[in-house]
């Protein structure tokens, strides 16, 4: 089996066939949801979701489409460094590992990544219909065992 | 032209450039001067300043949002970078993040 020097040299083959979705996550944290201890102290987490990054219902019981809103992720080798940099910096005594799905093959049905139309190579995670908070959640863990983990980001990058 | 997504992040970098004294960051994000290279540069600079600043802050409890530093940094950083990449400058983005 081959084996990739870089995150780049993994990009680079991978992108002649489809789109590659990366998101950083400090060790001991979960891909898709959050612990209470990694969110801010006034953050609503409910089940594992923080609230603020979906377009949910008053009633928080729903989550509703939105092109742009949803969990951040990186299509860019550029865009992922500064984004890794910045966790780094957050979390100094955390090592940061690096996530990975291909969109084509790994995402459940019901979501979709759409690139944010203030920034090339930042995408976000988002529903393509109305569902269930409880559904959102049961997807984000579904889509957590098909990513791929690249542990200590800092190695490839 | 600097263009940020949610008003908090306005706010924060101004908070910052003040908490900084950097009076140049503060036209910059005013709109009050062109971005050119020197611009690119300075701002790119001050954001890694005003992340760290913020970290402190955080760590002292005196940060002002109570969203949080990381996730407003997050935010502010991916706004600061779309606007230099629209600008033609995000290799002096890419530059600085390189010596972080």
């Amino acid at each position: 089996m081959e084996q990739f020097k870089t995150l780049c040299d993994l990009q680079e083959l991978i992108k002649e066939y489809e789109l590659i979705l990366m998101r950083p996550t400090p060790q001991l944290s979960h891909p898709t949801l959050y612990r209470r201890r990694d969110a801010a102290r006034d953050d609503l987490i409910i089940k594992g979701v923080r609230v603020k990054d979906w377009f949910l219902s008053e009633d928080h019981k729903w989550v509703k489409p939105h092109d742009q809103m949803g969990l951040s992720f990186s299509s860019t080798y550029k865009n992922l460094k500064s984004v890794y940099k910045l966790k780094e910096r957050h979390n100094a005594s955390r090592a940061i590992n690096i996530y990975w799905v291909l969109e084509k093959a790994d995402i459940p049905a019901g979501f979709k990544f759409m690139e944010d139309i203030m920034k090339p190579g930042h995408y976000f995670l988002t529903v393509t219909e109305t569902m269930l908070l409880s559904t959102l959640v049961t997807k984000l863990k579904l889509l957590s065992k098909r990513m791929t983990v690249i542990r200590d980001g800092s190695k490839v990058l | 032209m600097i263009l940020f997504r949610h008003p908090e992040e306005r706010d924060i970098a101004f908070y910052y450039t003040g908490k900084l004294a950097d009076h140049k960051a503060a036209a910059i994000f005013a709109n009050e001067v062109v971005i050119d290279e020197t611009a690119a540069l300075h701002i790119s600079e001050f954001f890694w300043t005003m992340v760290d600043c913020s970290i402190n802050c955080t760590k002292e409890k005196k940060y002002p949002w109570p969203d949080g530093a990381e996730f407003w940094n997050e935010k502010i950083l991916t706004s600061l970078s779309g606007s230099l990449e629209r600008l033609g400058f995000i290799d002096i983005w890419d530059d600085v993040v390189d010596k972080q």
